[in-house]
């Protein structure tokens, strides 16, 4: 039973009176308790991707086209009161600057409290409690001090922890995690992964997890979605994605992982960038990086081959 | 926060030292002195400007008029060179008159800058926000004395009551009257020297406001289902009110500046004038009085911002 299930969404952003679409043809599904990676290079849409879930894309955004269905509700249809009652209650985010993400006037239990406040009819004391609680299970020491911190005085992989506790605040069915560690140093960074994990465990909550680190992905994921330039390449278990990789960009991504790479032997790297918005390629947006391009790649965005069940790639060379 | 205060009272008190220091010594850098007012008069002959000159100090060394003139000015006993009259009650008085349109224009500016300024920016580009920045940006760039003149012949000509002075003169009558005649004098000049500031307030407000809603806690705050309204003036406006506080503090030197080109218009007997008066006719101790009265209030100001700070702000602890 789909929990998620995201069809052809199409999300695009007006920029200096052009329109150019960020987001193209994106469909996932995420199941209950499951956990799907999206990965994919800076600027390849995976932000945008995870805020048009929740609505929550900049004004000059727009969605254009697809369906976003949870639990039976189409949320692109949803009135913005409707989708305020999913906001944070049903589907949680959490955002990569956790330095930035905390309001700097509001202590923490404020912003913890908020999360509960808006949705549920408690009583002074309980939240309280509740706010401890939630404090504690995040791991933050003293939850009882720390309440009435304010956020700068608390430091990153903290800030971080809280964020964590305002999403599971009402108990959601899903949280959207995008990058939740890439502003936090190597050790923070396994500590949240963990933190993650264990979470999930306890509650079965569905994580939509973002990130452009294949190595947090081998430790997180079932499910993985390999996003570039706007589009999904390649979709697969993570068995899939990481024994047999189908799409150019995939594997080129596996070769630039330190732990691939022999002893002493350079990384590799994918040559070139991910093109800008405006001056994206008719054909398959990875063909100026690709060592396999024919005619037809110039010519066409490909369209998905099924190669195992559940395992789909965009690629007209190869799959 | 007790340390603080102590702290900040000895170094705003220091501050103040070297600023009568330097106001005292730039106006004697300044070339001419009142005895040379008019040197070509025959009837400054020069015993006259010698008898002058020891009467006021001024053949004294710079240091010696620097005590003398600040231990009448805290003893009170300090008097214009043109009237002889004591400078402080003269600045009293004066700021008496001024005081009324100084807190009406303030007000004035202060509540309605910010409304302007916050609406602006949450409905940014929709018809309100276009209508607040080109009248902005209208009375920013129209010059004050033009307008005051516009607004004069208006309101003239309209409701043919006159707006010059303070009141109506040779008008007398029960005190309902009296009162209302008073506040039709104040309204005009106060409202216009509310308007350049609503204008520049306003677009501070907005850009202000602008800023802190691109922030990334404003997302945190809507991706947890909090209602736009709250989002707004919650969790935004607090933000982007701090930089206020800086802004507010430099309000209470207005006490004491006045505006020269509104007074002048409107011949309203105001501190702004008299200053402008004093320099002209190097009436040296009603000059350094206020020089050295602004610069306190300056330092209150500050001092008062500060402490706001620290209760806004939680970044902020001194
Ligand atoms: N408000 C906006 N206006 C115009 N373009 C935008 C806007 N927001 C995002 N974009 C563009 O959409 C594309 C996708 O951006 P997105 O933030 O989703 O990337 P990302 O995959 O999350 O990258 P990163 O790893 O850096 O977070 C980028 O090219 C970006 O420039
Ligand atoms: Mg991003």
């Amino acid at each position: 039973m789909e929990l998620l299930s995201v069809r052809d969404l199409n999300v695009g952003f007006f920029i200096e009176e052009k329109f150019a679409l960020a987001v193209r043809d994106v469909s996932f599904s995420v199941k209950k308790g499951e956990t799907l990676c999206i990965v994919g290079e800076s600027g390849c849409g995976k932000t945008v991707t995870s805020l048009s879930i929740l609505r929550l894309i900049p004004p000059n955004g727009r969605i254009v086209k697809g369906n976003i269905h949870f639990k039976e509700k189409d949320l692109t249809r949803l009135s913005e009161e409707q989708m305020r009652d999913i906001r944070g209650k049903e589907i949680s985010m959490i955002f990569q600057e956790p330095l930035t993400s905390l309001n700097p006037v509001f202590t923490i239990k404020d912003q913890i409290a908020e999360a509960i406040i808006v949705h549920e009819n408690v009583l002074k004391q309980e939240i309280t409690d509740r706010c401890i609680t939630l404090l504690k299970e995040v791991g933050i020491p003293e939850p009882e001090k720390r309440l009435y911190d304010y956020p700068h005085q608390l430091s990153g992989g903290q800030r971080q922890r809280v964020m964590i506790a305002i999403a599971l605040a009402c108990n959601p069915s899903l949280i959207i995690a995008d990058e939740p560690t890439t502003a936090l140093d190597v050790t923070v960074q396994a500590q949240i992964l963990n933190l993650f994990k264990e979470l999930q465990e306890r509650y079965k909550i569905s994580l939509l997890y973002i990130t452009h680190d294949l190595s947090v992905v081998a430790q997180i994921a079932d499910k993985v979605c390999v996003m570039y330039s706007g589009i999904i390449v390649e979709e697969g278990s993570v068995e899939n994605i990481f024994y047999r990789p189908a799409h150019p960009y995939t594997r080129g991504l596996l070769d630039s992982l330190p732990k691939r790479a022999h002893k002493k032997q350079k990384l590799k790297s994918i040559p070139g960038v991910v093109p800008d918005l405006l001056s994206r390629p008719k054909g398959c947006p990875f063909y100026p990086r690709c060592s396999l391009t024919k005619q037809v790649c110039i010519e066409k965005i490909p369209n998905f081959k099924e190669l195992e069940d559940g395992h789909r790639v965009r690629c007209h060379i190869l799959g | 926060m007790f340390p603080f205060i102590v702290r900040s009272i000895i170094q705003k008190t220091i501050t103040l030292f070297f600023i009568s220091i330097i106001s005292f010594s730039v106006i004697h850098l300044a070339p001419g002195e009142p005895s040379q007012i008019n040197p070509m008069n025959p009837r400054f002959t020069p015993e006259l400007i010698k008898r002058f000159r020891s009467q006021f100090h001024l053949d004294k060394p710079l240091y010696m008029q620097y005590l003398i003139f600040y231990k009448d000015l805290f003893s009170g006993k300090l008097c214009s060179w043109k009237d002889g009259r004591p400078v402080l009650r003269k600045i009293w008085e004066r700021f008496l008159n001024s005081l009324p349109l100084f807190i009406v224009g303030t007000l004035l500016t202060w509540t309605l800058s910010f409304p302007i300024g916050i609406h602006s920016a949450i409905k940014r580009g929709g018809v309100f926000d276009k209508t607040a920045t080109f009248f902005a940006y209208f009375f920013i760039s129209i010059p004050g004395f033009f307008f005051a003149y516009v607004l004069i012949i208006f309101v003239v000509n309209t409701f043919h009551v006159p707006v010059i002075g303070m009141k109506t003169f040779g008008f007398s009558s029960d005190s309902l009257h009296m009162i209302m005649d008073r506040i039709w004098h104040m309204l005009i000049p106060s409202v216009l020297s509310a308007t350049g500031g609503i204008a520049i307030l306003s677009r501070y407000v907005r850009s202000q406001m602008l800023e802190v809603e691109a922030q990334d806690y404003i997302r945190t705050a809507r991706a947890k289902g909090v209602p736009e309204d709250e989002v707004h003036y919650k969790h935004a406006l607090r933000n982007a009110l701090l930089p206020f506080i800086t802004m507010f503090g430099l309000v209470i030197p207005g006490l004491i500046g006045g505006s020269v080109i509104i007074e002048s218009i409107f011949s309203w007997p105001g501190i702004g004038r008299m200053a402008y008066e004093a320099i002209l006719s190097r009436d040296y101790p009603v000059v350094i009085t206020l020089n050295f009265i602004s610069a306190v209030l300056v330092l209150i100001g500050t001092f008062i911002s500060d402490l706001l700070y620290m209760v806004a702000d939680p970044r902020i602890r001194l």
